[in-house]
């Protein structure tokens, strides 16, 4: 009796589709929500999801294919711009970013609507574009805090643990001022690293306990080899400090707390931090 | 070696510049590193200023005896000079580590002006040529230099800059004896003339050489000579119009050296350094001529007001501001509203009415524009205007005011 409606899905509870995660993953989920045709409330990750009472969950796996098709439509209908923003928004991981970047997809890809993904006097749609700039904001201040050590081998190593999933925004950057050297950042909050060798770059899962931990990071670079430029440095930095002009306010705002723990310089002992 | 880096990094630390923007130049082929143009901040110190750059002197032993300056002839200090090649190896190891977007070299005048430059190239020359180093690369010119030195400085340097540092003639030839605008200003002139003729170059040639694409800076110290903000202001506006300067730097005397020449101040004028900045934003970003903001009449900006601020509460027939209707440079003008949001204003409002709710989520300062704007449909915007109302709301408490709190009983028995 059924055979016109494949699922029988309940309109009465709210919806969710969630998927196992990535931005493919994401964008699987989006045009599953827009096959249903149904009002889907929330996108989650599968690690991310929490089932509240009364919903009903739908899951779908990663069709990458899908997904790239979908990639090509937003950037036919709106362009490069805004799919990157999207693609930003989403590597925040804010909670609850995904319904709102769905919500601005929705009126996108089922409304044809392209003039939503720049309509900033739309909730969501400015939700979206300051998700992303906070990621990007993020991914530029790391391009100056990321701190290689030199290992034994010559190769350049790094591990951050940042607020958003920012490594592939970090790649192209370092791949271009590095050409020539082995270097790896690795993110100890999500078990990822972005690694360059011989020009080639790739994104490998590592094993998070196999790393440093984030506080101890610092020591247990510096403890490497490196220790010569490290204390250069921290001279360097000590140095060219102007008393006379201390301004904590001004530095808690351009250098908060939390980033700190990647910079020897600020997190010393010697200084008393 | 750390003895050496202590001395000669303490000694280049009151030169304000350290920003590695406006260059955006490619990693050489088998080398390393590369310009980003909007400049990245690798660390800050306890005031808050970015450190961008390794910013050194090759030397601090110099030939002249400025009065400001703690590197002069007449102090007895530790005295030390790098090798060329000790900055080299420090400038590529610490970029590899990622410390630095490169190198600001700087130097105190030692054998003659002509030799020290010389010097300064050649450490520019090693890295590129030899280490095929890609990173920002900003050089001092001593003043006096000659001009072939410089032309090749240009080739090597991401930036050059050549300080005025005493923003009259009359006062630079009191505090340094050593130097006049002539010697200042004649290097500026050829780093401009090199900068415009190799940009004719580059329409002809995608292959011509560029020289010092981040263009040049100068620095004015605030507080060391008794010149006003307007013959500061009037000077830097000269040098953003004339020599086409990417940056004038604003930097606030603090007392180094004991001299009669010279203020007593309790301490260096940060506030008046920052008001200097914030006008100097104003000319670059906002589109104020120097003369709307400071004038005969009012020669000093206002220290409790911001210098936005104080333009606008001097100008009440051009406000309120509807922004729904105003142009960009209107809106430019409102207090608390910066050139993003004033865009996000423009192009928000292609998509319908902007409204205060949207303002603030554009990250204007409601607090600081509300008075300055009407909106017809907005509870607590008025047509009206009256200045007298509004500045006691924006005033900030001025140091002077902060300082007399500590007299307030010789106030009470007067």
């Amino acid at each position: 009796m059924n055979a016109v409606m494949p699922e029988i899905v309940d309109q009465r509870t709210p919806l969710v589709v969630v998927h196992p995660g990535g931005f493919d993953g994401f964008l699987t989920a989006v045009c599953e929500a827009l096959r249903l045709n149904l009002p889907v409330d929330r996108i989650e990750s599968l690690d991310a999801y929490e089932p509240g009472l009364f919903e009903t969950t739908r899951s779908v796996d990663t069709d990458t294919d899908l997904a790239q098709r979908a990639a090509a439509r937003i950037l036919w209908l709106c362009g490069e711009d805004i799919l990157s923003m999207i693609r930003a928004a989403f590597l925040s991981e804010l909670p609850g970013i995904q319904s709102v970047v769905w919500r601005v997809l929705r009126g996108l890809l089922r409304d044809g609507n392209a003039g939503r993904g720049r309509n900033i006097l739309d909730a969501d749609t400015h939700a979206t574009l300051a998700a992303a700039e906070k990621t990007r904001h993020e991914a530029h201040r790391f391009r100056g805090f990321v701190r290689f050590s030199k290992a034994p081998d010559g190769s350049l190593f790094s591990v951050i643990a940042p607020d958003h999933d920012i490594l592939e925004l970090l790649a192209s950057h370092f791949a271009a001022r590095f050409p020539n050297e082995t270097w790896m950042i690795a993110d100890a909050k999500r078990g990822r690293c972005l690694r360059h060798a011989k020009g080639e770059l790739e994104i490998l899962s590592v094993d998070t306990a196999s790393l440093p931990k984030e506080s101890k990071a610092v020591e247990s670079l510096a403890s490497m080899t490196d220790k010569g430029f490290q204390e250069l440095w921290q001279t360097y930095y000590q140095s060219i400090n102007i008393v006379e002009r201390a301004n904590p306010k001004l530095l808690a705002r351009n250098l908060p707390r939390k980033y700190w723990r990647y910079l020897p310089e600020r997190s010393s002992p010697l200084r008393g931090h | 070696m750390q003895d050496k880096l202590k001395i000669l990094s303490a000694a280049a630390k009151y030169d304000v510049s350290c920003s590695s923007s406006g260059s955006s130049r490619s990693t050489p082929k088998g080398g390393m590193g590369n310009g980003e143009a909007s400049g990245i901040c690798h660390s800050f110190t306890d005031d808050g200023r970015c450190v961008s750059l390794l910013k050194i002197l090759l030397s601090n032993v110099c030939l002249f005896d400025c009065a400001y300056c703690s590197n002069r002839r007449s102090n007895d200090i530790p005295r030390a000079t790098f090798r060329p090649s000790e900055v080299v190896n420090l400038v590529l190891e610490f970029y590899r580590r990622n410390l630095i977007e490169g190198l600001f070299l700087s130097s105190g005048i030692f054998g003659s002006v002509d030799t020290t430059m010389e010097a300064l190239v050649a450490v520019a020359r090693t890295l590129r040529t030899e280490h095929r180093f890609g990173g920002y690369i900003h050089l001092k010119t001593i003043p006096g230099a000659s001009p072939e030195l410089v032309a090749q400085a240009g080739l090597y340097a991401d930036r050059l800059s050549v300080n005025i540092e005493i923003p009259s003639e009359a006062g630079l030839k009191n505090l340094a004896p050593e130097k006049d605008y002539a010697s200042v200003f004649t290097p500026m002139n050829s780093i401009h003339q090199g900068i415009l003729e190799h940009k004719a170059e580059s329409k002809i040639s995608r292959f011509a050489p560029r020289f010092s694409p981040a263009g040049q800076s100068t620095q004015l110290i605030v507080g060391a000579s008794p010149e006003s903000d307007l013959q500061i202001l009037s000077l830097a506006s000269g040098l953003y119009g004339k020599q086409q300067l990417k940056r004038v730097y604003y930097s606030g005397y603090i007392p180094v050296n004991r001299d009669a020449r010279l203020p007593t101040l309790l301490r260096p004028p940060l506030r008046r350094e920052n008001r200097l900045y914030q006008a100097d934003w104003l000319m670059r970003f906002y589109k104020f001529q120097f003369d709307e903001l400071v004038d005969d009449l009012h020669p000093d900006l206002d220290p409790d007001l911001d210098p936005k601020a104080a333009w606008a509460l001097r100008h009440p027939e051009r406000f309120p501001v509807d922004v729904n209707r105003a142009d960009l440079e209107t809106i430019l003008r409102v207090p608390g509203v910066g050139v993003r949001s004033a865009k996000l204003i423009v192009e928000g409002r292609r998509h319908g009415a902007v409204r205060m709710e949207h303002l603030k989520r554009f990250g204007v300062v409601l607090k600081r524009a509300r008075p300055f704007l009407y909106d017809p449909f907005a509870i607590g915007t008025y047509r009206d205007f009256r200045p007298e109302r509004i500045r006691p709301l924006l005033a900030s408490p001025s140091e002077s005011t902060q300082l007399s709190l500590f007299h307030q009983p010789l106030l009470l028995t007067a």
